[in-house]
């Protein structure tokens, strides 16, 4: 009796397991991973906030960046073409301004720390304008590229700092 | 309707007891010792082999060391005008807070806190201008000032040192750690390290050296050098980034890499491969492209203005 291809499949697929049990017992590595990521409290709540601030205040200067008008970079063989935001005007400069302001009215950071984080905010500062200035003579320098990445980072790393150590001696001693 | 009734208020009775039960226990845990303002410190609790320690002081110093018992132990004096001090047992760890009334100036007295935890303790501790110092750990480290020096000299697994003004120094760690060093104008040293490493400062110093075994390392400053004096790991990534300072590579033997070296206007110096190019194509800068020995391991070095020297000592 011939048989169509379609109850050959059927017959197949009945031969089939209904389930597979798998090769080892896979909760107890699961159920480890849950109890370290509850037992985890670090980074503490007053670091989280931190963290948070900081986040949207990097991510809104970025959007600031990006969205003000300039040319772009024209690097078609960086990895850091699409990170890099273009050149800046003077537009730029509020949100950074509106930070260093707020730092410098933060009487209770200690005067060396607070004089540190606005020299070094006005360093990188300058150090960004003047790789802005290279990559606009040379838009397609890969390495400057990737040292204005670097940069922003160290901006990005900045404004964290200065988050946490204002929340450090603010927020804290109300807690 | 009536049965409803009862077994909504039976529930409501019930919930009611259970968060009064659960606030019970919590206020029972977290009891708290507290010592007045010029007392001396001495207090011993019992602490978990591997639990959490939180350590909030602002001014003056704080001093971890680890030890083989499973308690800690608290030493020190609390300074003039500190309220006083909290040490709260909390559920996963144990919590020590020296208090600040309200409304503090700068004219706080520091408390020097020196702490005894055990060994594989989670660490964090958190200054204002208070120096960090810890030692022989092996958990994991939290350690971050603002205006404080903070040293750590442990094998501990996963570290975290920063200072916004004040010197960050980090010597050993266990064997594939996280490191992460961190400084914004002052300078960073590690040395002694094993896994992946972070190092920072915006215009301070960055200093490796030492025997380490790095998978990776990732050091760069804005305006500070950036010295690199260590043997190479094999299969390691290693990237040094400098703006206006120098970068300074420097080997105890003939390293086995490959090497991506780049400047846009400050020298490269080489005292042991090919010379540097002008690169021509897309800037006025120098670049410096070779591979030493069999090429085990990458080293990308850039820098805007800053000098770069590569050498074998």
């Amino acid at each position: 009796m011939n048989t169509t291809p379609d109850e050959k499949l059927d017959k197949a697929l009945g031969r089939l397991p209904r389930s597979i049990e798998p090769e080892h017992d896979l909760w107890p590595g699961i159920a480890a991973r849950i109890a370290t990521q509850r037992s985890r409290r670090w980074p503490r709540t007053l670091w989280s906030y931190a963290g948070a601030v900081a986040a949207v205040t990097v991510i809104a200067v970025s959007i600031l960046r990006v969205t003000a008008p300039g040319p772009a970079p024209r690097s078609d063989d960086s990895m850091y073409a699409i990170t890099v935001p273009a050149p800046q005007g003077p537009a730029d400069d509020t949100p950074r301004n509106l930070f260093a302001a707020q730092l410098a009215s933060n009487h209770n950071l200690p005067p060396r720390a607070q004089q540190a984080l606005l020299n070094n905010m006005r360093l990188l500062d300058d150090s960004i304008r003047r790789t802005q200035a290279a990559l606009k003579k040379y838009p397609n320098d890969v390495n400057l590229q990737a040292l204005l990445f670097n940069l922003y980072e160290q901006e990005a790393q900045l404004m964290n700092e200065a988050q946490q150590a204002q929340i450090q001696t603010t927020v804290r001693n109300t807690l | 309707m009536k049965r409803l009734l009862l077994v909504v208020t039976y529930t409501l009775v019930l919930l009611m007891g259970s968060v009064a039960m659960l606030s019970l226990m919590t206020l029972t845990a977290r009891s708290a010792y507290a010592a007045d303002t010029g007392s001396a410190i001495n207090e011993t609790r019992p602490a978990k082999a591997d639990g959490s320690i939180w350590v909030d002081n602002v001014a003056g110093s704080v001093k971890i060391r680890g030890w083989d018992k499973s308690e800690i132990h608290v030493t020190g004096t609390l300074g003039a005008g500190t309220k006083r001090l909290d040490i709260s047992n909390e559920s996963d760890g144990i919590e020590i807070r020296v208090v600040l009334p309200e409304h503090t100036g700068h004219d706080v007295e520091g408390t020097d806190l020196v702490i005894d935890v055990p060994r594989s303790s989670r660490i964090s501790v958190n200054t204002v201008s208070a120096d960090i110092a810890a030692s022989t750990l092996n958990g994991t480290a939290l350690l971050k000032s603002v205006s404080g020096e903070v040293k750590l000299d442990s094998s501990d697994s996963d570290i975290t040192a920063s200072s916004v003004s004040g010197e960050v120094d980090v010597h050993g760690s266990a064997a594939n750690a996280h490191i992460n060093a961190h400084a914004i104008s002052s300078d960073v040293k590690v040395s002694a390290v094993d896994g992946d490493l972070s190092a920072e400062s915006i215009s301070g110093t960055v200093t490796v050296l030492g025997k380490n075994r790095l998978t990776r390392a990732r050091l760069s400053s804005t305006s500070g050098n950036v010295d690199f004096n260590a043997e190479l790991t094999k299969g390691g990534n290693y990237s040094f980034n400098s703006t206006s300072g120098n970068v300074t590579l420097a080997f105890p033997t003939t390293p086995d890499a490959r090497f991506d070296i780049s400047s846009f206007s400050g020298n490269i110096d080489n005292s042991f491969g090919p010379k540097p190019q002008r690169t021509s194509e897309y800037g006025p800068g120098t670049e410096l492209h070779f591979v030493s020995g069999g090429g085990n391991a990458q080293v990308n070095a850039r820098t805007l203005s800053g000098n770069i020297s590569l050498r074998v000592h």
